[in-house]
């Protein structure tokens, strides 16, 4: 937030401006790569900030602001996921005969559904390493430093993700429940 | 690294879908404004309101724009005192964009500053924000012109030219006045668009009702609606004119939802939704897509190629003119499109019309692609997405089509020599009245988000026709999803209600959980372009059935229409060899994707069928496609 004096907005408002400003895009970006869905993914960030808003700031959250906020967005974006999986079964009668286009490549949607799906799976602490890996880029290094955990502790979870994921992507592929 | 997570790796790698950053940023602003009006609403309110998320612009968020948009905007806190002759100007920052013009110069105007009484201000190359000590706000564009003064009840914006922009807050007592050179608008709670030029004033509303006055004559104006000074002026183009705006969007949005909310007004009150009988778009923009926009593929995808249906509103981006043609031209013989229309507030990937529906016209209708934002004053969503859209191709494009009828090979579907070997489910009318009282119909489909007690019911509901679900108990337990997943998809349970498509090592296997058969007949001829290329040559399905097709689920048939018989079908077969070629990505193997390719070959499709009493044979049938006779580049916006 710059020095902008206005009238009326609370030292809190001011806080949040500037934790929006500076750590939007990667709530953004996590939350795309989760959801593959542009409305699904704006909601999110607006959602924790919303959050924010009405409750004010937790401690984690001026302790380590980048990790409480990427947080509550892989959180957010699981529920998300989870709740698109309920959405279905009871949506079933009224989209049997929307299916996608059968120009549209099949293959890669129902591989990032299947991800995505497979992802919601995890642990939210594991789903966390796994999207700052291979949606954000981050070593091993960084990822520690993120989320105020050790490296070691970084590869082993992203391990043990990398073997839950692919036992969870033989179970669920094909899969349109 | 073993070669299992390597391949995991590029697995995730090529599976986690990446925004651009022209999406991102997009989406930035619209987020702020929203966070930020729902901030003021907390303080103008002095409550705390219940957490709601929500998306997009509320018109209660908008107004509350108004208050609270000096975080984003250059900002001016304009008191206006009570005290007789001086209006109190105490500016909350200056970042140059508004000068105090005086004698020919233009001073700019510092944080602080006290601005008299009919000082001008002139608003400079970035536009500014006004906002008054009532709540209302006056957004500038650039070079426009204004001094506040007192009004014998309120306020009176003396706007001495360019383009305002007003949300003008509710008045307690009296009016916000905006004054031209040639017409008064006055205003209670509202926001609208005044202009002020050589060649007279226009005034346009967005929101709420305003009050023009031009001489001794006076005239109301609702959303969408405006008013010139001079007859010969042309009209506005809200898209085009409020485009200057840091909150264009969300103008657009409010104005939509205005819109929306007028016309339920009058539906209500009797009135008649389109003058001439016959709706159509109000304003329209199309413009020539310069390049793709990327997305996510499906049907949940917004970018190029999608379409979405809000009340008063139809967006389409980067889509060729024969896909829009395709989606709003839907009657066509043997050559279905969607079955059922597009839902609205969803956004639906459309692909591309490869020729099977329209066909004809220049080259160029296939390679240039066009986004279109259109707005009308309807909530039907069928009628958006068919004859208003289709009356907008043919005004803005002087697009001519016909249907023509050609034989085409299709495959038929009729019931076999022994007879239908499965059972139609027995339900009574009671059923049927249950399930429209909570889903609601296609016509008017449940907008609210299910509560738990209607969604228990409805459980219950489809557990007597013998389709299976999730218990709702085992929602968040995993392994009990896990279990019931692979129950359904290996035939241990009976089909999931609904219709399903599922790959079970080397096959295929088509589910109906509660559908009527025409359900199975849409799903293979979507495997006929899918997993079944090979073997049925892309062909259509035609059902041959004889037995009855009317939907009574989710509609109220006509009295006497015989109902669809309604079945459980699990329909297994032996999917093409090449169709696992097609669907893996590169790099990946068919492991990553979790294809026991070990288990048994089902029956091939033919067989599979005639297990269930079906038979599918090669036959004829007369389809229906539609040619483009004449179309032309699009009229300007």
């Amino acid at each position: 937030m710059s020095a902008l004096t206005v009238t009326g907005v609370s030292e809190l408002e001011r806080e949040i401006v500037q934790l929006f400003r500076e750590h939007y895009p990667m709530l953004y970006r996590t939350a795309y790569s989760m959801l593959d869905n542009p409305a699904d993914a704006e909601d999110v960030p607006q959602t924790i900030f919303l959050r924010l808003l009405r409750s004010g700031l937790p401690p984690d959250l001026e302790k380590n602001p980048q990790g409480y906020l990427y947080r509550a967005a892989v959180n957010l974006s699981l529920n998300v996921i989870r709740s698109r999986k309920r959405q279905r079964l009871v949506d079933g009668f009224e989209h049997l005969e929307i299916a996608s286009d059968s120009t549209v490549s099949k293959g890669t949607e129902d591989m990032r559904q299947c991800v995505a799906e497979a992802i919601a799976e995890l642990e939210p602490e594991t789903a966390q390493v796994l999207l700052l890996r291979y949606a954000h880029n981050y070593s091993d290094a960084d990822i520690a430093k993120l989320l105020g955990t050790s490296r070691g502790s970084v590869a082993m979870r992203l391990f043990r993700a990398r073997v839950r994921l692919k036992k969870l992507l033989r179970n669920s592929m094909g899969d349109r429940l | 690294m073993k070669k299992d997570e390597n391949n995991i790796e590029e697995v995730l790698e090529r599976s986690l879908p990446s925004a651009s950053t022209e999406r991102m940023e997009s989406a930035r602003e619209r987020i702020f404004n929203y966070v930020q009006s729902d901030a003021a609403v907390d303080r103008n309110a002095g409550t705390d309101a219940d957490f709601k998320p929500a998306r997009g612009f509320g018109w209660q968020r908008l107004t509350a724009v108004a208050a609270v948009a000096a975080l984003l905007i250059v900002a001016i806190w304009i008191g206006l005192g009570s005290q007789a002759g001086g209006v109190d100007a105490r500016l909350g920052t200056a970042d140059g964009s508004l000068s105090r013009v005086s004698e020919g110069k233009a001073i700019p105007v510092r944080g602080g500053e006290r601005i008299e009484a009919q000082e001008i201000v002139r608003s400079g190359s970035e536009g500014s924000a006004v906002a008054l000590a009532d709540g209302s706000r006056a957004e500038m564009r650039e070079g426009a012109e204004l001094s506040l003064e007192h009004a014998e009840d309120g306020v009176r914006i003396h706007l001495r030219r360019g383009d305002l922009l007003v949300h003008a807050a509710k008045q307690i007592a009296g009016h916000l006045y905006v004054q031209t050179r040639d017409l008064k608008v006055s205003v209670v709670g509202t926001v609208f668009l005044v202009r002020a030029d050589d060649n007279g004033s226009r005034v346009a509303v967005i929101e709420g009702e305003v009050h023009v006055q031009q001489g001794t004559v006076e005239k109301s104006l609702r959303p969408g609606e405006q008013l010139a000074s001079n007859p010969k002026s042309e009209n506005l183009k809200f898209f085009e004119e409020t485009g200057w705006s840091r909150e264009a969007f969300a103008y657009l949005s409010k104005l939509h939802e205005s819109m929306a909310q007028s016309l339920a007004a009058r539906q209500s009150s009797g009135r008649t939704t389109s003058v001439s009988g016959k709706p159509k778009f109000e304003e329209a923009s199309i413009r020539l897509c310069e390049q793709d926009i990327q997305a996510p593929e499906g049907a949940r995808g917004g970018g190029s190629d999608s379409m979405r249906i809000s009340p008063g509103r139809v967006d389409a981006v980067c889509m060729t003119l024969p896909t829009l043609i395709r989606t709003a031209h839907r009657s066509l013989n043997n050559n279905p499109w969607f079955e059922a229309s597009l839902k609205m507030n969803s956004t639906y990937g459309l692909g591309t019309e490869d020729g099977t529906r329209v066909r004809g016209g220049p080259d160029w209708v296939r390679s240039e692609k066009y986004t279109i934002a259109a707005v009308a004053d309807s909530t039907d969503a069928a009628a958006l997405q068919g004859p208003m859209l289709l009356d907008l191709l043919e005004r803005r494009f002087k697009l001519k089509l016909r249907v023509e009828t050609e034989e085409t090979p299709v495959y038929t579907l009729t019931i076999a020599k022994g007879g239908l070997k499965i059972k139609p489910v027995e339900l009574g009318p009671e059923w049927h009245a249950r399930i429209r009282a909570i889903a609601g119909s296609p016509e008017a489909p449940r907008q609210a988000p299910l509560d738990p007690r209607d969604l228990e019911e409805l459980l219950k509901l489809y557990a007597l026709v013998g389709c299976s679900q999730l218990p709702e108990a085992d929602q968040d337990d995993k392994a009990a999803r896990s279990r019931f997943q692979e129950a359904v998809r290996r035939g241990e349970l009976p089909p999931v209600c609904g219709a399903g498509v599922y790959s079970l090592g080397p096959n295929t296997v088509l589910s109906v959980g509660g559908g009527k058969l025409n359900s199975l007949v849409g799903s293979l001829s979507r495997e006929a372009k899918r997993s079944l290329i090979d073997t049925l040559d892309g062909r259509l399905v035609v059902d041959k059935t004889g037995l009855p097709d009317t939907d009574c689920f989710t509609a109220i048939p006509p009295a006497g229409t015989p109902c669809a018989p309604v079945f459980n079908i699990r329909l297994e077969f032996a999917a093409d060899e090449s169709y696992f070629t097609r669907i893996l990505p590169p790099g990946a193997t068919l492991s990553d994707l979790g294809l026991d390719m070990r288990l048994p070959k089902a029956p091939n499709v033919f067989d599979a069928l005639e297990k269930l009493g079906l038979h599918l044979e090669k036959s004829k049938a007369p389809r229906e496609f539609i040619v483009i006779e004449h179309i032309e580049r699009p009229s300007d916006n």
